[in-house]
């Protein structure tokens, strides 16, 4: 029994998966310090971290860091428990535990929310009231 | 008999000096800070939905509510916020409680409906519905309009 569990399970070192679109620009690169997989179970990654690309296939525009989480690999979905920290242009997220659907780009997650923007305008420009000829 | 009273609120413009806007142009960066319990982000539908002892900190205003929805432009930019759930806005000496709170960033636009009252220098204004437009600094509030003032008592 304790055989079958082990050979159901493949240890994964570093591992990398891009995700490269029909004109062959990558769109994101998945990377971890390593990874369980299982038959039928979602696999276990330590230290996930997922760059989204630019259109330029080459600048990374969102950078997502999880010490750990399962991925789904049938249903491209993340789970986890722990931190995420989210970095974008102009943006910051953090939080506790969530579920990200990588295919339809949705996430919820789940507690200890914080969201900061930087430059983020709040209020309507101002507009020119005199003009000078 | 008219249904529905229309209050142009000067009142408050003239109790107050005249407001007068910052500039916008800072040195250094701007930072709007939203907390959460939790968070949903569709980012195909470019909306953030807040859910949970939601506080906006941010230079130009402060909101609580139980739910915030954020809708993004298509440039990341955002559009509009849409609060609900003992929502409390503060901004420009304006202290706002009310159930819902829209405010669109194009127009500065921002209505109060869900038993909504605003209060300013020690005035309070209820309505079914209360419109203030922040570039304006003017406000509007029906039907049933009802403002409160309060004065110290004489010596």
């Amino acid at each position: 029994m304790g055989a079958g569990l082990t050979l159901a399970q493949t240890d994964v070192g570093r591992f990398k998966v891009p995700d490269i679109d029909d004109n062959g620009i990558l769109k994101s690169l998945m990377t971890g310090e390593s990874a369980k997989m299982y038959l039928g179970k979602p696999m276990e990654i330590q230290k996930l971290v997922i760059e989204f690309y630019k259109e330029d296939g080459k600048t990374v525009n969102i950078r997502v860091t999880s010490p750990f989480c399962t991925y789904d690999t049938g249903t491209n979905v993340a789970t986890s428990d722990n931190k995420i920290n989210i970095d974008g242009d102009g943006f910051h997220i953090e939080g506790v535990g969530y579920v990200f659907e990588s295919s339809s780009s949705q996430m919820e997650i789940r507690s200890n929310v914080k969201v900061i923007f930087k430059n983020m305008k709040m209020k309507p420009p101002r507009p020119n009231t005199k003009t000078y000829p | 008999m008219k249904k529905h009273i229309l209050v142009i609120f000067t009142f408050f413009l003239s109790v107050l000096p005249s407001f007068v806007y910052p500039q916008d142009a800072q040195a250094e960066d701007r930072i709007t800070e939203i907390t959460s319990d939790k968070l949903f982000f569709d980012y195909q539908e470019k909306q953030a939905i807040f859910t949970g002892n939601v506080v906006v900190t941010d230079p130009d205003l402060q909101l609580t509510a139980d739910r915030l929805v954020i809708y993004m432009t298509p440039e990341d930019e955002i559009d509009k916020l849409d609060a609900e759930g003992n929502v409390e806005v503060k901004m420009e000496g304006l202290h706002s409680r009310s159930g819902k709170a829209v405010y669109t960033l194009g127009d500065g636009k921002i209505i109060l409906t869900d038993s909504p009252q605003v209060s300013r220098e020690g005035s309070v204004m209820q309505a079914e519905k209360i419109t203030y437009w922040r570039l304006e600094n003017r406000m509007e509030a029906f039907p049933r309009a009802r403002v409160i003032m309060f004065r110290e008592p004489e010596k």
